[in-house]
């Protein structure tokens, strides 16, 4: 029996991926996830092979990990990752990605993955952070789970949504813009696929009042790094990515937002 | 005394801003600010000063007494070593002693 082949493309921080599948019901899932970041294929795009195993089909022995686990198999020149819902393969010279998955995170991780190691080739890198275009301005909000960055989102509605979650940060003609992921948390709402120049960042602080406080580059960069988002244990890769947030920190003006959950701390954002 | 304490280059990354320093160790994601004391201490690490130099110009930097400075560096390097951010070599070692 012929098994049929479905693909569409997209492009995530003007990264063009294009992914194929063997089921169609999965291929709608993910268009959909996917809508706001569908391209036409581009040459030198990342390309992933993905096979749909039904759940009862398809038992992983490593469930609960925290954070996927990734080896590299020198023979194939390729690094092997696994986590929950998926294991896959991914070249980096050849940029192809094999994953087998049970569901649709399975996917939405493994680009995840992907992209960081190819990001911080083209200087970039991703960051658990929300961020969104205001009044012409970008904004990025790093934090953990809980720190409020859904929360801040919901209360910009006069905004452009580039994530709440993850954001996506690179180095353009010697700028950092961020680029809206279809990575997103709480909300349940992929951001638009545009980008922005960033020049000040905001560290959410939940508070009893509103007010900015500028902060040191130190602790700027103390407060960044565990927000980026890199699996991969390879001392000169990470040292690569320390520098870059370094860069990155310096560029801009990092603050503490301590907030209410009310619009009102925008004005004091505005002040600045 | 000989010179071998080095920062343990392979497994950190650090930056020296002003007065301050981050040091990660990447091995363990840990993060270390260093307050300007340190600082010194830390700039100094370089596998040539020896530790009695290093208290002898914190001790004129900060105007505290040589005994002091030499007891508040030997602390901050044993805890550099136990933190995995710094490497000593035989010779210094019985100098930490």
């Amino acid at each position: 029996m012929e098994v049929q082949s479905y693909n569409f493309s997209i492009n995530i921080g003007e990264m063009p991926i294009t992914i194929f599948f063997d089921d169609n019901d999965f291929l709608e899932v993910n268009m959909t996830r996917f809508s706001n970041f569908i391209s036409e294929k581009e040459n030198g795009s990342i390309n992933i092979d993905v096979e749909y195993i039904p759940l009862e089909k398809f038992k992983l022995n490593y469930e609960d990990l925290e954070s996927p686990k990734i080896g590299f198999d020198s023979s194939k020149n390729r690094y092997i990752i696994y986590w929950n819902s998926f294991e896959g393969t991914f070249n980096m010279n050849t940029m192809i990605g094999k994953i087998s998955c049970n569901n649709h995170a399975g996917l939405n991780s493994f680009i995840r993955i992907a992209l960081s190691l190819v990001l911080l080739k083209k200087q970039g890198f991703l960051i658990h952070a929300s961020s969104l275009i205001r009044h012409h301005k970008g904004y990025l909000f790093p934090g953990k789970s809980g720190a409020g960055k859904t929360t801040i989102t919901r209360l910009t509605p006069d905004s452009t949504l580039l994530s709440d979650e993850v954001s996506l940060i690179k180095k353009v003609d010697g700028k950092f813009r961020a680029y809206g992921t279809p990575f997103w948390g709480e909300l349940s709402i992929g951001g638009e696929n545009t980008s922005v120049s960033i020049d000040d960042v905001y560290f959410p602080v939940q508070d009893r009042k509103n007010y900015v406080n500028s902060i040191s580059i130190i602790l700027g960069l103390e407060k960044l790094l565990p927000n980026v988002i890199f699996y991969l244990n390879d001392l000169k890769l990470e040292k690569e990515l320390f520098d870059l947030c370094f860069e990155f920190i310096s560029y801009v003006s990092p603050y503490e937002l301590h907030f209410l959950p009310e619009p009102d701390f925008w004005r004091f954002i505005d002040d600045e | 005394m000989n010179d071998c304490i080095i920062k343990n280059d392979e497994k950190i990354a650090y930056r020296v801003i002003e007065d301050k320093t981050l040091v990660v160790n990447l091995e363990n994601s840990t993060f270390h600010t260093l307050n300007p004391i340190a600082t010194i201490i830390w700039n100094n690490l370089d596998g040539k000063t020896p530790i009695t130099t290093i208290a002898k110009n914190i001790s004129k930097e900060f105007d505290i007494d040589f005994e002091t400075a030499q007891k508040d560096c030997l602390e901050f390097i044993n805890d550099l070593i136990e933190k995995g951010l710094i490497i000593l070599c035989s010779n210094q070692a019985e100098e930490i002693k």
